[in-house]
């Protein structure tokens, strides 16, 4: 136990010789945060109309305004936070469980199930996104769940191929053969001997996932394939699309701000995460 | 207890009797193109047995390892069986197989990769026990794996439990290697080239210790290698193999005062020797040309492409194994004609 | 006679993430005398393949050449700007590593990798350039070298593209070919051809070489004078026979030792107890106190200094 432990202060230390991964990470905790506390930090319900006057540029009262109906854009993105930020984590480790679950079975197995397995992946990979949600929304309506629903089905190919390249390479080293030798069962090799030894290429892969997921979200929100009855950056950007040629900025700078700065955050952190995890070349000391 | 298909009715003098063993990989291939087959073990015999260290000697590609792995039935032969302690190992029922798995162990090379980087010690040697249900308690289980750790010199043993490979020297981890072999007393341990990855001083160790525990459990070794010099103080019987074939077996001594075949003269002969002056005055026998490829070997004698002694006959006709005195047996036609009355 | 290369006291340092340092080379002193072939035998992570590197500045960051001096004839090499540098490695100096595999480039001819060395420090135009890198195949006794000179490395077995790499190091003739554990990755019967080829190269056309390797067998074989390193020192050195018969330190009496032989039968075989020590915190005096069987109170304090026990024959002990 002391071993991983002191493994994760080593990465941490490592992480935070890189500043900018570092302000990202705070970026991103106090995003959550500020989801999670929205009902200490805002008064207004986001979606309440009539909070203030339409249209009211950024004031005291109201820090960014509000939109036509007096909606105060504020509390659309503190409450938003939790709709793109939930979504965005509920679809990457849904995706990755599944992808994660097929591609090491693909890899292990091999031959007949690798062959079918990744054939069905493909075809999921060449769904067109769009397609599916309008389908989705025309038969189930508009919520959330569908576009968390969506953004899994679409996703999890990725993953799945990520890891099956994984467990391929690892499925022939030697404490795998001597695990079978062992008498160990197939799916005990699978997910406690090989898939820990996947985790960095995975985490990596499942921080741009989540921003991945919250792009998706707010594409498909912006398309009006959201949700109806919560708000979410893409849901405020949408609603504020018609405000884009007069010069009510707030309605939808803030909404894009947000979502921008949030993504870029992640981006970061996966970056920095994959610099530190994957084969440390530069820092690694030089051996005889 | 019904006599079933792969019970033979031989008498059980041998641990281990490896019959016309042939392992033969196929690349893979496009739809209309003939796939290649690589011979990488062609039609190999041989036994142990109990107790006794056998050597397999060979360079890369003569298909020691595959033999390794057929053994511990990782892999299905193409042709040929072995036969465990009078049981075809490739027809034993599900409960059986789980018992042969306890017998028959292996020691990799490579102390690194054999050892899974994200588990302890204690992880990695409770797993025997685990999972043929020999303990089940956590106290139980580290108990036997302290005394496992204690018996492979790894101590104090409470000192090596929460390591992880990363954190131990190549000599350790290879103990470990050893322990999680030897946990559940096999009868028999590959050991695949377990020395070659260490350093010349700590090979020494890791012999001695295999030496060692081959007394103490009453174990035979199957111990592949490419250097003659470790098996001159581990082996009883050492058996050559050139590209996927057997080309001589005897007794240690015998192979190395008195070698037969051309490959096992030049390999002796190609064997760096720690004695500037034995060395610099020894007759060299460097043979000429690279190994054959295992995909397209040589007809008739697969040596023959670089024997120094090669003959008319060597390029059309494959040698028998043939017996010469003292427990001595060699394929070649140098000593075909020489049968013994 | 002045040697051909003169290392003294070099140090080579690597950092480590928490700022420690690994001394890789800790004052090491060496030197090969022309048409000499002189091995320097260690286990690994002696520090043995570091000097390789630091001769020809090859060390990047983290390591660093902290001190010392290597004297190329009259040169030093370690105040030459890198732009002189360049110019003696591969012509003056030259190094074959030990995988062929990592240092081939594998989407260039063979030829061309050759010839590249060749136009690059001789200035030939492109046909001599040719007809050399043909007949430096020959030499390393490649066979049909025209249809290599066409080849790609993958085409090639691997003492085949192992004698590419002899090719490339001896295209320009250097004065010094340094050897990197040249062997170590190849069958033993590839291995004497090698070997063999070495010893060609050496006699035919009076190359010094400096062989680093963890063989005693090699060292045997074809060194002529042999230097015994030890957790980045140098501690004894000396003609190959009088160290073979009589080696002084106890971890070069202790390494030999430990050798298998093919020729007897060991019940017993010796070996060191305890492990290398760490180079980021060697131990204090003498860094195999830990580990000598003779080891005495000086052993624990003061670091031995090379001393001539006998003629041409140096050892780093207080036991002596």
């Amino acid at each position: 136990m002391t071993g991983e432990v002191s493994q994760i202060g080593h990465y941490w230390r490592l992480y935070r010789k890189d500043k900018v991964a570092v302000i990202a990470l705070l970026y991103i905790i106090l995003i959550i945060l500020a989801g999670i506390f929205a009902p200490v930090i805002t008064k207004f319900p986001p979606l309440l109309t009539g909070a203030g006057p339409s249209f009211a540029s950024p004031n005291a009262q109201h820090f960014m305004g509000t939109d036509d109906l007096g909606r105060d854009i504020f509390s659309g993105v503190i409450y938003g936070a939790r709709v793109s930020m939930g979504v965005g984590f509920a679809a990457a480790v849904g995706s990755s469980l599944i992808g994660l679950f097929i591609g090491t079975i693909a890899a292990y197995y091999g031959r007949t199930y690798d062959m079918i397995l990744m054939r069905i992946t493909e075809i999921f990979f060449v769904i067109p996104m769009v397609f599916l949600a309008i389908l989705l929304v025309a038969f189930f309506g508009s919520s959330v769940w569908n576009v968390i629903f969506v953004i899994i089905i679409l996703s999890w190919p990725r993953t799945a191929r990520l890891v099956r390249g994984q467990v391929l390479a690892l499925k022939q080293r030697d404490f795998v053969k001597a695990s079978k030798a062992l008498g160990e069962r197939d799916f005990y090799i699978m997910f406690r001997e090989i898939l820990p030894n996947t985790l960095a290429p995975i985490i990596v892969n499942g921080s741009i996932e989540v921003a991945r997921a919250i792009v998706v979200e707010a594409g498909l929100s912006f398309l009006g394939l959201g949700s109806t009855d919560l708000t979410s950056w893409g849901i405020m950007l949408y609603k504020s699309q018609r405000f884009l040629v007069q010069q009510i900025w707030w309605t939808f700078s803030f909404p894009g701000v947000a979502l921008f700065s949030t993504v870029l955050s992640l981006n970061v952190i996966a970056d920095t995460l994959n610099t530190i995890l994957n084969p440390r070349i530069r820092k690694r000391v030089v051996r005889q | 207890m019904p006599a079933g298909v792969y019970r033979i009715g031989l008498p059980m003098h041998h641990l281990i009797e490896v019959r016309n063993i042939k392992q033969y990989f196929t690349t893979r291939k496009f739809l209309f193109r003939q796939p290649l087959w690589i011979r990488a073990v062609d039609d190999v015999s041989f036994h142990i047995k109990e107790g006794e260290t056998l050597g397999l000697v060979g360079e890369s590609g003569c298909g020691k390892t595959t033999i390794g792995l057929l053994i511990l039935r990782l892999l299905q032969p193409t042709e040929g069986n072995i036969v465990f302690q009078d049981r075809n190992i490739f027809n034993l029922p599900r409960n059986e197989l789980l018992r042969f798995r306890r017998d028959v162990q292996i020691v990799f090379q490579d102390p690194y990769s054999s050892l899974n980087p994200r588990k302890t010690v204690e992880q990695v040697l409770s797993r025997p026990y685990r999972i043929h249900g020999i303990a089940k308690k956590k106290v139980d289980v580290r108990e036997m794996v302290e005394s496992i750790l204690d018996d492979v010199g790894l101590t104090p043993p409470e000192f090596f439990l929460n390591k992880y490979p990363h954190e131990m020297s190549g000599g350790q981890r290879q103990r470990v290697a050893i322990a999680r072999a030897i946990a559940l007393k096999p009868k028999l341990i590959i050991a695949d080239e377990a020395v070659s990855s260490l350093d010349v001083s700590i090979r020494a160790q890791i012999l001695n210790l295999m030496k060692d525990v081959q007394k103490r459990y009453k174990l035979a070794y199957l111990f592949i290698t490419h250097d003659l010099a470790t098996l001159r103080s581990v082996s009883h019987r050492v058996a050559v193999l050139y590209l996927g074939k057997l080309v001589e077996v005897g007794t240690t001594e015998e192979i190395l005062k008195n070698p037969l075949h051309p490959y096992t003269k030049s390999l002796l002969a190609s064997v760096p020797v720690a004695d500037p002056v034995y060395s610099r005055q020894r007759e060299p026998i460097v043979l000429s040309g690279d190994m054959p490829s295992p995909i397209s070997p040589p007809s008739g004698c697969r040596f023959h492409t670089r024997c120094p002694f090669v003959k008319e006959i060597c390029i059309s006709e494959e040698p028998v194994m043939v017996d010469c005195e003292n427990n001595h047996s060699v394929a070649c036609t140098l000593y075909s004609e020489e049968l013994p009355i | 006679m002045k040697p051909l290369l003169t290392v003294e006291n070099l140090k080579t340092y690597f950092e480590t993430d928490e700022g420690a340092f690994v001394r890789a080379n800790d004052g090491v002193r060496l030197s090969v005398c022309a048409g000499e072939l002189v091995a320097i035998v260690g286990e690994s992570g002696c520090g043995k393949s570091t000097v390789a590197l630091s001769i020809l500045r090859l060390i990047k960051h983290p390591g660093r050449i902290i001190e010392g001096t290597v004297f190329l004839r009259d040169t030093e090499l370690l105040k030459l700007s890198e732009e002189r540098m360049r110019k003696v490695r591969g012509k003056e100096v030259s190094i074959v590593f030990q995988n062929p595999v990592t240092y081939l480039n594998p989407v260039m001819r063979i030829g061309d990798q050759i010839m590249e060395n060749a136009i690059f420090h001789l200035g030939l135009d492109k046909r001599s350039a040719e007809e050399k890198v043909l007949e430096i195949l020959r030499q390393v006794k490649i066979p049909s070298p025209e249809r290599i000179y066409q080849s790609y490395p993958h085409e090639l077995s691997g003492g085949m593209k192992q004698r590419v790499l002899f090719a490339i190091a001896i295209v320009c003739q250097p004065l010094l070919v340094i050897l990197d554990e040249p062997t170590t990755a190849l069958d033993v019967t590839i291995q004497a051809q090698i070997l063999q080829l070495i010893k060609e190269l050496r006699n035919r056309l009076r190359m010094s070489m400096i062989m680093i390797t963890h063989d005693l067998g090699i060292v045997a074989d074809i060194a002529d004078r042999v230097y015994i390193m030890y957790a980045g020192k140098i501690v004894e050195y000396g003609d190959v026979f009088s160290i073979f018969r009589e080696p002084l330190h106890p971890y070069s009496r202790a390494l030999l030792n430990s050798v298998l032989s093919i020729n007897e039968y060991k019940e017993n075989l010796v070996s060191i107890p305890g492990s290398v020590p760490d180079l980021r915190n060697p131990p204090t005096g003498c860094r195999f106190h830990p580990r000598c069987s003779r080891r005495m109170d000086r052993c624990f304090k003061e670091i031995p200094s090379l001393q001539e026990e006998k003629d041409g024959h140096f050892v780093a002990c207080w036991g002596v």
